[in-house]
């Protein structure tokens, strides 16, 4: 598994080395090394962005905040407005391997990778987070994933940032069923927002992380939510409707059908969190 | 029943001063920071990487192997075949000799048996180079049907694994079956029929792998004067030196230093074969680590276990029949595969000794997949899970709470179970009557530190949470009586140390410790004042190696006894220069004292009798087998909550409250007892292993093969009962193996008793709780 491996230090430098063909992106590794040394990748080169000061920062602005690429976990879990602004990615982000993993791994890092089983892009789904492009143009994340693994990022370019407007939610909510505690890949994984008031809904968001080629985001259902109250009526039709729309697969961690099921019965948890507004 | 009165059946003081404190480990500031300990560390000039090239097939004739190309690579100095090396068939299994098991493995044979066995050694002067010649080799197959499912392996006309002429000691090779064994106490039919309440059930367990943090590893040399050397992580340092002689007729010294873990799964010789053919052939160093791959797939598991149980009682409680039909699944080869099979009944079956009819039978069996062998436990885990289960449904059914029930039928000081002597390991056992058994104690004291009474009357269900306790008993053994043997050296120095020199094999158990406890306590002395070393063949005593939960027992029997010994030969010494009786002389903090006040530091004593005093160096050798196996007892309870939304079950609480004599480091012994709860909440749980229809194993790694983390692991407390066995070395007995024995049981009684899910197979996993929840509301 030989490859060069490249350390540029200013953006420049870095778009030069990446218009080689066949170049791949590495900040932390946590993935990308994983997958080369089980020789499922053969990279010819790599491109680390680790030392690039540009890349590396965070803003906290009136409407948004804005994560810079080689911000790591630890380092936006340690980011005093995020837990305030977005404590939904938060939890998500607290669920991602290990303290070792989040001291390397990046939001951004997450983004590209695209899983459809990616903790911290299943929040940004449901944020409606945009990723800016390194020529410029800024996509919504749902547009910039386009498959497992498969991302709309022109090649020689990379993403520089992560936007992630703020809006005020009533209730947020992220969990992730997996085999094992940590360290754990999840089997099903869910989130939502819901902005309320006396239980009765004024705005959802619904998204599922391992059940779809991508993250999956329930806009019918988020629609159809909208001025319900939250009783035990609208989870269960919640509920018959997510089983509908999602559509996992068989693996070693779990049958698509218990997926399935799980999905559906996770929307139950709601009935307790609506009380909250 | 009440607490029984503690510590009133000692036979001796237990006014240790060494023992029975938690002295640090004598290697565990190397350990943790890092220094060059492990066979890997050992920097060998020159040494050639040897890499093995391994089937992709389950089951396979070796046509023919082309490795001109891998050859003419420049940097490969040798690529053996089945054609280089001896034809000499041998069992892999580290056990007492003539071994059990049989002789069914060649180094390389024309055949694989397994996707992963072995098909060439290669030996290049990098590892790179040597990676690029396993590629280059052209192996043609002839590929055979495969027994992939270990509960048709002996059916009519299912493909024959050991065809081989060479086999020997398996029971029946050409109907795959490696070993068989049956025994029974009384017509257990006659008996069952007068039962009131009769209970059966057929229970599943996996074959997880063992997962030590070091992975296989042996690096093999000529010595300046031509011996041949071997470091090995290995558990069995004697049985790796003999069975290197058996294949290749060479002479060898085996040395082990520090093992990143072992639980079993180096009780076996896997990498040494391949390095001894390497420098046998070459002349040169050879060095061999497994990837993780090769450790998961192609070294040992578990065995996989189906039992059958019959358990039968009458109404006012009385356990009268136990029947248990088994199957075990021994993989590719049979090392191990008849006294893990036995184990599963000799250390269960006597903790209820007074049963009136009892059964034990079954088949260990071939299949191709990697071959299974000694972990932890050896057979009694997969046992217990069936039998402990079965029993807590028996008293369910019975009315009874399961403690009562257990308790009422368990074994007692005093007591004895014709088991003990029916089955040893392979042949037949020895009788003892017990000496030492705290069970009561264990389970009395347990519930109530753990709470069960007032745990099991709460309601079960809370929102969308269901609350469960479990609880299980078991046994396990201390050695292997009549074959075990241990040896112990020690020698004193002039500066007041002593060499502590033993067979015994520390692999991350914390032996030298525990061992050095034993010889200060015998000495008088303190443990830092010994330099334990461990193990080396041409150095150290004998020692069969670390497994069957013998070492403290037996090293620790044998150490006690070369310390005694030693005393008296300082005693002896001392009256000779203090020129007093041996009677008025005694030992006290290092140094011998009279009975007038004079007294003389050992230091002092070697010094003079190496400089100007009867001048000899002080050094005894002692050896210790026992004639009995005194079983560690243990109760354990489980808290599980299971999520009835996920079917999740996490173990909230898991207490063991354990009778294992004196714990010579109670730290130690704690960590024994956790880490075996750990590896047991793992095996019921989370690990398995997934094979695709060709035998493949998908689970490699620890990406696809989950063992507990940190997080999976809530509250595990450890208690000990005051015990004192009085044939261990300062009233020990063993501790290594028993915390594997209850998880299973306990979790799955734990998830009876919050949902009314008798789990009969694991590992336990949230889909398949989750749709028997399901199936049961349907049924509703």
């Amino acid at each position: 598994m030989d490859f060069v491996f490249m350390i540029p230090n200013t953006e420049e430098e870095l778009k030069t080395q990446l218009s080689e063909p066949g170049s791949f992106l590495m900040t932390g590794g946590t993935d990308l090394l994983v997958k080369v040394r089980i020789g499922k990748i053969k990279p010819k080169r790599v491109v680390s962005t680790i030392r690039i000061p540009t890349l590396h920062f965070l803003k906290d602005k009136i409407d948004e905040i804005v994560i810079g690429a080689t911000i790591t976990y630890s380092e936006l879990m340690d980011f005093k407005p995020l837990i305030k602004n977005f404590p939904l990615l938060y939890d998500a982000i607290y669920t991602v391997g290990s303290p070792q993993i989040r001291n390397r791994g990046t939001l951004v890092g997450n983004v590209v990778n695209a899983s459809p089983a990616g903790d911290g892009l299943l929040a940004l789904y449901l944020l409606n987070a945009k990723i800016e492009i390194s020529d410029g143009s800024v996509v919504p994340v749902e547009e910039f994933v386009t498959g497992p693994g498969q991302t709309a990022l022109p090649s020689g370019e990379y993403v520089r940032a992560i936007h992630i407007p703020k809006y005020d939610w009533s209730v947020h909510y992220f969990e992730k069923v997996g085999q094992r505690n940590s360290m754990t890949i999840s089997i099903a994984s869910v989130g939502w927002l819901i902005r309320c008031k006396n239980r009765i809904i004024d705005e959802f968001r619904i998204a599922y992380g391992s059940v779809a080629p991508t993250v999956l985001r329930l806009r019918d259902v988020e629609e159809f939510a909208k001025g319900k109250h939250i009783d035990e009526d609208f989870t269960h039709s919640i509920s018959k409707m997510v089983e509908e729309r999602v559509h996992p697969i068989d693996d070693v961690r779990g049958s698509a059908k218990y997926r399935k099921i799980l999905c559906a019965n996770l929307v139950y948890r709601m009935i307790e969190e609506g009380t909250k507004c | 029943m009440k607490v029984p009165d503690l510590g009133t059946t000692l036979t001796t003081s237990t006014k240790f001063k060494v023992v029975d404190t938690s002295v640090p480990k004598v290697d565990g500031y190397a350990l943790v920071k890092g220094k060059t300990v492990f066979t890997d560390d050992f920097n060998i000039p020159n040494a050639l990487v040897v890499k093995i090239l391994r089937s992709p097939h389950a089951h396979a004739i070796i046509r023919f192997v082309d490795a001109s190309e891998a050859l003419a690579l420049e940097g490969v100095v040798c690529v053996l075949t089945h054609k280089d090396v001896p034809r000499v068939a041998y069992t892999r299994a580290g056990q007492g000799y003539p071994e059990p098991s049989p002789y069914d493995t060649f180094v390389l044979d024309k055949k694989v048996r397994y996707v992963g066995d072995a098909v060439a050694i290669v030996a290049a002067e990098t590892e790179e180079i040597a990676n690029r010649a396993l590629k280059l080799i052209k192996v043609e197959y002839e590929v055979l049907p495969a027994v992939l499912d270990y509960e048709h392996a002996s059916d009519d006309g299912m493909p024959v694994i050991h065809d081989e002429p060479e086999i020997s000691g398996a029971y029946d090779p050409s109907r795959n079956i490696a070993s068989h064994y049956e025994m029974h106490i009384e017509d257990v039919d006659k008996e069952l029929a007068k039962c009131d309440v009769v209970v059966e059930g057929t229970y599943y367990t996996p074959n997880p792998s063992h997962a030590m943090m070091e992975p296989h590893t042996a690096i093999s040399y000529f010595d300046p004067n031509g011996r041949l050397t071997i470091i090995s992580s290995t558990q069995v340092p004697y049985h790796v030196r003999r069975i290197i002689r058996h294949i290749f007729g060479v002479e060898s010294r085996v040395i082990k230093p520090r093992i990143g873990g072992g639980f079993g799964g180096k009780q076996a010789i896997h990498v040494e074969a391949y390095v001894t053919a390497v420098t046998l052939k070459t002349g040169r160093p050879a060095r061999c680590v497994y990837t993780r791959e090769e450790t998961m797939t192609a070294t040992n598991t578990r065995h996989a276990m189906r039992f059958k149980v019959r358990v039968g009682a009458s109404k006012d409680g009385k356990l009268r029949v136990i029947d248990m039909d088994g199957l075990s699944n021994t993989g590719a080869y049979g090392e191990h595969a008849l006294t893990t099979f036995m184990v599963a009944g000799s250390k269960t079956l006597p903790l209820y000794n007074k049963v009136k009819a009892v059964r034990f039978k079954g088949d260990v069996v071939y299949t191709n997949i990697e071959p299974a062998g000694a972990f932890r436990g050896y057979g009694a885990p997969q046992s217990m899970f069936a039998l402990d289960s079965a029993l807590d449904e028996l008293a369910y059914k019975l009315g009874m709470d399961p403690i009562d029930f257990k308790l009422k039928n368990s074994i007692r000081e005093g007591e004895t179970s014709p088991v003990f002597r029916m089955m040893g390991e392979g042949r037949e056992g020895v009788e003892q009557i017990i000496q030492s058994c705290k069970i009561e104690e264990c389970a009395l004291a347990g519930a109530k530190l753990f709470n069960w009474y007032e745990k099991k009357k709460r309601p079960k269900v809370k929102g969308t949470k269901a609350r469960g306790c479990g609880v299980a008993f078991a046994m396990q053994g201390s050695s292997i009586p009549a074959i075990d043997m241990g040896g112990a050296t020690i020698k004193m120095n002039d500066d007041g140390t002593f060499n502590l020199m033993i067979g015994a094999t520390d692999l991350g158990t914390g032996s030298d410790t525990i061992l050095a406890q034993i010889a200060a306590e015998a000495l008088h002395t303190t443990t830092d004042k010994f330099i334990v070393y461990s193990s080396d063949t041409d150095v150290t005593p004998f020692d069969k190696g670390a497994y069957a939960s013998s070492t403290t027992y037996v090293s620790g029997n044998a150490t006690k006894r070369a310390a005694e010994r030693m005393a008296q030969e300082i005693l002896k010494a001392a009256s000779e220069i203090m020129d007093k009786p041996i009677e008025e002389l005694h030992l006290e903090d290092g140094k011998v004292i009279s009975e007038s006040g004079h007294s003389i530091t050992y230091s002092e004593i070697q010094t003079k009798l190496f400089y100007s005093f009867k001048q000899r160096q002080l050094e005894v050798t002692e050896s210790f087998v026992s004639e009995v196996s005194p079983p560690p007892y243990m109760v354990s309870f489980a808290e599980v909550e299971i999520d009835l939304e996920t079917g999740k079950v996490d173990v909230l609480n898991f207490l063991s409250y354990v009778d294992c004599g004196t714990p010579i480091n109670p730290k130690l012994a704690r960590g024994q007892v956790e880490g075996a709860t750990v590896q047991g909440i793992g095996m019921v749980l989370y690990e398995e292993h997934v094979f695709d229809k060709n035998g493949r194993m998908v689970t490699n790694d620890f990406f696809t093969y989950k063992i507990p983390s940190r997080k999976d692991v809530k509250n595990i407390k450890v208690e000990f009962a005051k015990s004192y066995e009085p044939t261990g070395p300062f009233g020990a007995k063993s501790v290594s193996e028993i915390g594997l024995d209850t998880p299973a049981p306990a979790i799955a009684n734990a998830i009876f008793d919050a949902v009314g899910i008798r789990v009969k197979k694991l590992p336990i996993k949230s889909e398949d709780i989750f749709f028997a929840l399901k199936n049961m509301a349907k049924s509703l």
